[in-house]
């Protein structure tokens, strides 16, 4: 009987434990000290429902062929009442879990002016195909990590910029832009 | 036999929460946790039939409690201990679509979607300062966009504002 309740315990607790690897858990230490965030949460399930809600035609047409390949989106969004609120250490932390096989850094544009930055990283498998794709964006006052998993083609987010609260990336305001493909 | 009774507890809580949305535990839940009654409101009755004739756009079974002097309870301001609550009573049926908070204005909204049969049942939370607002609808497809692209905005069109 204990037996069972523990497979019970574990099989309804997995599903959570799996989503929470997707993204950073320290990230959510960050929410305590945020005045304003959003927490998305697209997974499978409710990926397929938000498709059958979008339109056959225009751009609701675009992000709907996005979304049929994609198993999840996962955003987290927080806005600090001033600036220092999170440090470089706390977003290198989570960047740095991007150094591990199969990531690759595709694009990094750091403004000095704005003194924001953006990196986007994609998972690749053994075959070269994009399994997921992760965006950190971070502002003096503002921190956005968004994690897409699926297979994505970079070019297509700007389909889905500006929708589901996924920023539309604009990196053309930067000194400094790098490209890196492993 | 014991076993036996687990699994038809599950089933029957599983059936249950099919068949309702998820509308009376959320509220149950939030009344317990927080030691505080919904509020009654006079006609509720009436104004349930009303909202059943004339609901917001792109929704209907309209389901609606509100909660006032939540404050009174000494964990209402942590929101981490409501962020648990919330993710708890959503358990595995409602799926948590999106979750804002602002310490600002000391809001907070949570949008749960569940697919119950060919409809979608949005259940929204919307915790102000000093008490919340539980609304659950049957809703299409344009509704829920927009609730995911403006949740704040959603809220407020049903009712769920910080005046209320």
């Amino acid at each position: 009987m204990r037996m069972g309740i523990a497979a019970l315990a574990v099989a309804a607790l997995t599903p959570l434990c799996a989503q929470d690897m997707r993204l950073p858990a320290n990230i959510d230490a960050l929410a305590a000290k945020a005045e304003d965030s959003v927490d998305v949460t697209l997974d499978g399930s409710m990926l397929r429902l938000a498709a059958k809600w979008l339109h056959d035609t225009g751009e609701d047409a675009k992000a709907k062929k996005v979304l049929s390949s994609l198993e999840g989106i996962y955003i987290r969004s927080y806005h600090f009442a001033s600036e220092g609120e999170y440090t470089k250490a706390d977003v290198e932390t989570f960047r740095s879990q991007f150094r591990a096989p199969g990531w690759s850094r595709l694009v990094g544009a750091r403004s000095k002016r704005s003194g924001g930055d953006a990196d986007v990283f994609v998972k690749t498998d053994a075959n070269g195909n994009l399994g997921g794709l992760v965006v950190v964006a971070a502002e003096p006052r503002e921190l956005t990590v968004v994690n897409i998993v699926g297979t994505i083609d970079p070019a297509q987010l700007a389909d889905l910029g500006g929708r589901f609260h996924l920023p539309a990336l604009d990196l053309t305001d930067c000194n400094m832009c790098r490209r890196e493909w492993k | 036999m014991n076993a036996r009774l687990l699994a038809v507890l599950l089933v029957a809580s599983a059936a249950g929460f099919a068949g309702d949305g998820g509308f009376d535990r959320v509220v149950k839940a939030i009344e317990s946790h927080y030691g505080v009654k919904r509020t009654h409101i006079p006609f509720m009755g009436v104004a349930n039939f009303a909202l059943k004739m004339k609901h917001p756009s792109g929704t209907s079974e309209f389901q609606l409690a509100v909660f006032d002097n939540l404050d009174s309870s000494p964990v209402y301001r942590d929101l981490a201990d409501r962020d648990r609550l919330m993710q708890t009573v959503a358990g595995s049926g409602l799926h948590p679509l999106i979750v804002t908070h602002s310490r600002r204005d000391a809001q907070s909204t949570y949008i749960f979607a569940a697919d119950v049969g060919k409809s979608t049942v949005m259940l929204l939370a919307a915790f102000q300062r000093d008490g919340a607002t539980i609304v659950q609808v049957k809703a299409d497809g344009s509704t829920l966009l927009k609730a995911l692209e403006d949740p704040e905005g959603t809220a407020e069109s049903m009712g769920a504002d910080a005046d209320q």
